[in-house]
């Protein structure tokens, strides 16, 4: 039945041509020729059948299908049925008239869809039914593969790896085959990689060693065909070989080092010759250009000379390989072998330091030492002998060490040691180093060390104007590492002020110290201790509570060690807070705060802060209480206090029980001067015994050129008046008959002599005058001014006025007898009042006295 | 017309050359072990006497020996030489392996490093400016095909033919490798010297 159709369908083509007319579109004709051609594109149904030149078309071309109806299909047994393509949104197209009945045609200008789908209906009136469908797809040839790139895959089964980019996806099925040729043999191969995949694996018949390979990908769909660009390579040069190995390596001269080596066992047939790369690295920390790469030619199984190498060096030696631009391989196993030694030579920069004066005629010290750049070891182990030279020529060794450092004792006259370095092959001319003393007197050298970044310090300093150093010494250590430290050192010109330091590390302390160098001499150093960055503590101290009381705590702290500073430690920030939240913070800058002002069994949450410049770090956070106001502490306060209070009230009662008890306690009995004599002393005698003023109050010395004691005798001073029992309580007034001098011994020696109550019977009074008085002391009222009043002393003086044997210690005499002779004035005029001499003693036994020489 | 020949080109396809005679060297032992499975016929022993019967029926033909190169040795006949032996050699192998029963891929490789090594002798004869022989190899393939198709229907005797050819392939080889080796030397004799380097 098919068959049938398909003769039908190719006599409709015959047919079509036949009856073509000659003006009809040429372009017409073609399409509907080529479209009989392509029975392929048919798609069919038992009522019509849609015909197309292809079902994969150039995207944006135009696509002309045909719908045939079949004679027998029952859809068109009414005359009245029409053919329709259903709209398509997606789709603009335009009914071609047909000349052939029962084919009905259309043309899509502009197919720009991926897929688009075609059908066919036949309708009768409003009523349509589809009877025929095809898709159509729209898509591009396939563009031409980029970036083909091979790579020889050199193990067992050796293939050539091919790879490329096929550019934008079509949409459509596309197969790619790839082309080999190998040049000047005229072998071509083609090879067709797995759907989809966009590498192939050329086996070894595809490509010759040594020998250039053109390699083209051609890529194909139903639109069309591309190649990409021609790949000529020699398989080999994209070959990566395998690590070689270092067989031997041996030190056959001074300075060189012979590799043998070798390719791989899989690849020992490449005995051709092959780019080299010999990665040498000296074994030791001291070599400051530590890593060589050297290029070089070589074949597999010679032996590569590496020469200029440092002598007496071990070297890791390393190599790999290519094949001319071949990827590297990769490098080789290290082999360790040491180039041939030699002594010593050149000399070494020292720098010797006398520490401290010297003992039993030897001298402490410490001689540092680095290599000059001149100096070559010529070994990795090299050993220093320090030595000096005893006349007439007994040289003494001081000491000898593998480090660059030595400590000894010299003897005081020498003037010059000598250091050899020393290892297997031989030793170095000694280097001389003078020793220089230090310096009595020097002026410090101010040292100022600024970070520069987080692995150099700048550090510059002033010299001073009119010296005459000749050069600089600076020495740096870590102070974190402890006592195993090394200290480094540079000696520096002495027009030079600043010198940067690298190679530090971040975060820690180092101390710089530096030495001005004088003709013979060492000056005194000038040290300071930089970070080249700070950052926060690593932590912060535990805290440590001392002192607790109710009131206040204290707080104490250990040093936090230099590891864990990170910096200069700024400050320390004590917060401190109580459950109702009241806080508080101190900031101190040492290991050591009270918190004050704190609430009684109260706990205080307390946490410290720790600061440098580089940041802060807080420490946990411990709990306090202030304690209870202790009980016995209570009782030890207040027992004493009432006891006191007690005894206050007691003697306030009896006093002003008698209140003239009270006057005589308070108020001084003062002599009548009449009755008195006048005694003289020398100065010498009475200074004597003055006790050191520095033990009384006043300090200043005094100087006594004239003294007076103007005295009763006890029963002028009493006869008449108050008995002396009147005066239970006032013994300090009485006289205890001791001599002038031994009194005024006592009074220099304590001027409240008058309250001592050892003077129990004489009303004791005196003028002193003072050939040097005190200029310095303020003028004092005068002692005796109340003897003007009419009234009662005690009612005028307060209880804490001076005393006037104390302010006349510390007063010129001189006003002291004018006073005195005034006070003798007034007295006479209030005679008649005898009613007040009994509240004055001492003027009523003036007056007694007075009586007594009248008569 | 020695000294022409020092110019890194044929020093190239000598080196090259010296490194697959070298892979041939290499590998055949693995293909020898991989086709020949009989235990007597082995590359190290000494067997010449014992299978000369069959050396006569079969009548390999055997490439010409290799002269040490010399003055009185024309450079472009020497490689000529090696040329056409080792294209008879591929024909014996080609035809051997084709007839055998089985053919491993180790086989393969030494035809297809065959094929490279007379690409790098054809280059280093265009360096010499002698043109390569035409080559015949169909007619001795087709007459060899011809003359050891019903012999070699015998296992054991396929086996004596492929091991023989493998043989005589080292053999082969062996000469080829020592006259890459006196070329070298000859003609660039300072390369051939330690390879020294100085750090800089």
């Amino acid at each position: 039945m098919n068959e049938m159709r398909l003769l039908k369908l190719i006599f409709g083509c015959l047919a079509d041509i036949n009856i073509m007319k000659l003006h009809w579109l040429p372009v017409r004709v073609m399409l509907w020729s080529t479209m009989c051609s392509f029975t392929a594109n048919v798609k069919a149904s038992p009522c019509a059948e849609i015909r197309t030149l292809s079902a994969v078309v150039l995207s944006g071309s135009p696509v002309t299908a045909s719908c045939y109806i079949k004679e027998d299909c029952p859809l068109t047994k009414r005359a009245d049925f029409r053919v329709e393509w259903p709209y398509k949104a997606n789709l603009s197209y335009a009914s071609v008239t047909s000349h052939e009945e029962r084919v009905y045609q259309i043309l899509i200008s502009n197919l720009t869809n991926m897929i688009a789908m075609l059908e066919c209906a036949i309708c009768i009136h409003e009523d349509c039914n589809v009877v025929a469908g095809m898709e159509i797809k729209a898509a591009y040839p396939p563009p031409a593969p980029r970036d083909l790139t091979c790579g020889l895959n050199l193990t067992e089964q050796y293939s050539l790896l091919c790879t490329w980019d096929p550019g934008q996806e079509t949409s459509i099925p596309t197969t790619y085959k790839l082309h080999t040729e190998i040049r000047d043999s005229a072998q071509k191969f083609v090879y067709i990689p797995p759907p989809g995949k966009h590498f192939f694996r050329i086996p070894r018949v595809g490509f010759a060693l040594f020998n250039d390979v053109q390699v083209q990908v051609v890529a194909e769909n139903a639109l069309g065909r591309a190649t990409s660009e021609p790949l000529v390579l020699d398989p080999m040069e994209t070959a990566k070989l395998d690590p070689p190995e270092i067989q031997t390596v041996t030190a056959e001269t001074y300075e060189c080092l012979g590799l043998s080596w070798s390719l791989s066992k899989a690849q020992k047939w490449i005995t051709r010759t092959l780019h080299v790369e010999i990665r040498m690295k000296p074994m030791s920390n001291k070599v400051l250009n530590r890593e060589h790469i050297i290029s070089k030619k070589s074949k597999s199984g010679k032996t590569v000379q590496t020469c200029k190498l440092l002598h007496g060096m071990m070297y890791q030696s390393e190599m790999r390989v290519r094949y001319n631009s071949s990827p590297w391989s990769e490098w080789s196993r290290p082999s360790v072998a040491t180039t041939r030694m030699k002594a010593p030579t050149g000399r070494l920069v020292t720098w010797l330091k006398l520490l401290g004066q010297p003992a039993n005629r030897q001298y402490e010290a410490e001689l540092l030492w680095k290599p000059s750049l001149q100096f070559r070891a010529n070994s990795m182990n090299v050993s220093y002998v320090v030595s000096f030279v005893r006349p007439p020529g007994r040289k003494e060794e001081l000491c000898i060490t593998d480090q660059q450092h030595c400590s000894f004792s010299i003897p005081v006259d020498i003037k010059r040691i000598h250091l050899t370095a020393v290892n297997t092959a031989g030793k170095s001319s000694p280097t001389d180093v003078t020793v220089y003393k230090w310096k009595g007197r020097d002026r410090a050298i101010n040292l100022k060390a600024f970070p520069v970044s987080e692995e150099s310090i700048f550090t510059n300093w002033s010299s001073p104007k009119s010296s005459a150093i000749s050069a600089y010494v600076l020495e740096w250590k870590a102070l974190h590492e402890g006592i195993f430290t090394t200290v480094s050192f540079e000696i520096v010109n002495k027009n030079q002020s600043a010198l940067v330091f690298p190679g530090l590390e971040p975060y820690k302390p180092y101390n710089f110290s530096i030495y001005p160098k004088y003709k013979d001499v060492i000056g005194q150093p000038s040290s300071v201790v930089a970070y080249t960055k700070e950052k926060a503590p690593l932590e912060s101290p535990d805290l440590k509570i001392g002192d607790l009381r109710p009131s206040s705590i204290e707080l104490l702290w250990d040093e936090l060690p230099l590891q864990k500073r990170n910096g200069n430690i700024t400050s320390y920030t004590v917060f401190y807070w109580d459950k109702k939240n009241k806080t508080g913070e101190a900031k101190v800058t040492e290991r050591r705060v009270v918190l004050k002002d704190l609430s009684p069994y109260s706990v205080y949450s307390v946490q410290l802060m720790t600061s440098t410049n580089g940041g802060s770090v807080n420490g946990s956070v411990i709990s306090v209480m202030t304690p209870y106001v202790d009980a016995i502490e209570i009782v030890l306060i207040v027992i004493p206090a009432c006891v006191g209070l007690a005894l206050l009230f007691l003697t306030g009662i009896t006093c002003f029980s008698n209140d003239k008890c009270l006057k005589k306690c308070l108020w001084p009995m003062i002599p009548d001067p009449a009755n008195s004599s006048i005694k003289k002393w020398t100065l010498t005698d009475s200074m004597q015994d003055i006790p050191p003023l520095k033990e009384v109050k006043d300090p200043v010395p005094v100087h006594l050129s004239h003294f007076s004691l103007l005295s009763l005798s006890e029963t002028e001073l009493w006869k008449g008046n108050t008995p002396i029992s009147e005066y239970p309580h006032c013994g300090k007034w009485t006289y205890t008959g001791k001599s002038v001098d031994e009194e005024h011994s006592d009074s220099s020696r304590d001027s409240g002599i008058y309250n001592s109550g050892s003077q129990s019977e004489s009303v004791p009074y005196a003028t002193v005058v003072f050939a040097n008085p005190y200029r310095t002391q303020p003028a004092a009222p005068p002692a005796y001014l109340r003897s003007e009043s009419t009234q009662p002393l005690l009612a005028e003086e307060e209880p804490s006025s001076p005393q006037p044997y104390e302010q006349m210690a510390t007063q010129g005499t001189v006003y002291g007898a004018d006073h005195f002779s005034a006070v003798q004035e007034d007295l006479r005029r209030e005679e008649e009042n005898e009613s007040h001499w009994v509240d004055f003693p001492m003027l009523q036994s003036l007056e007694i006295n007075d009586i007594n020489n009248q008569g | 017309m020695w000294r022409d020949m020092q110019n890194p080109a044929f020093e190239n396809a000598l080196e090259n050359g010296h490194s697959l005679i070298s892979k041939i060297l290499n590998d055949t032992p693995a293909a020898h072990k991989a086709w020949i499975h009989t235990e007597s016929l082995s590359l190290d022993g000494n067997d010449s006497g014992k299978l000369q019967y069959l050396k006569e029926v079969l009548n390999l033909t055997t490439a010409p020996a290799l002269k040490p190169i010399s003055d009185s040795l024309n450079l472009g006949d020497c490689l000529g030489q090696i040329a056409e032996g080792l294209r008879l050699h591929q024909t014996l192998l080609t035809v051997v392996s084709n007839l055998a029963l089985v053919k491993p891929e180790e086989v393969d490789g030494l035809l297809y490093d065959i094929r490279d090594l007379l690409i790098q002798v054809k280059k280093m004869q265009s360096q010499t400016g002698v043109t390569s022989a035409p080559e015949t190899q169909e007619d001795l393939k087709s007459q060899l095909q011809k003359n050891l198709a019903p012999q070699l229907e015998d296992e054991y005797t396929s086996q004596v033919a492929a091991h023989l050819v493998l043989l005589h392939l080292r053999d082969f080889s062996q000469d080829v490798s020592r006259s890459f080796r006196s070329m070298h030397s000859i003609l660039f004799p300072d390369s051939d010297s330690q390879t020294t380097v100085a750090l800089n």
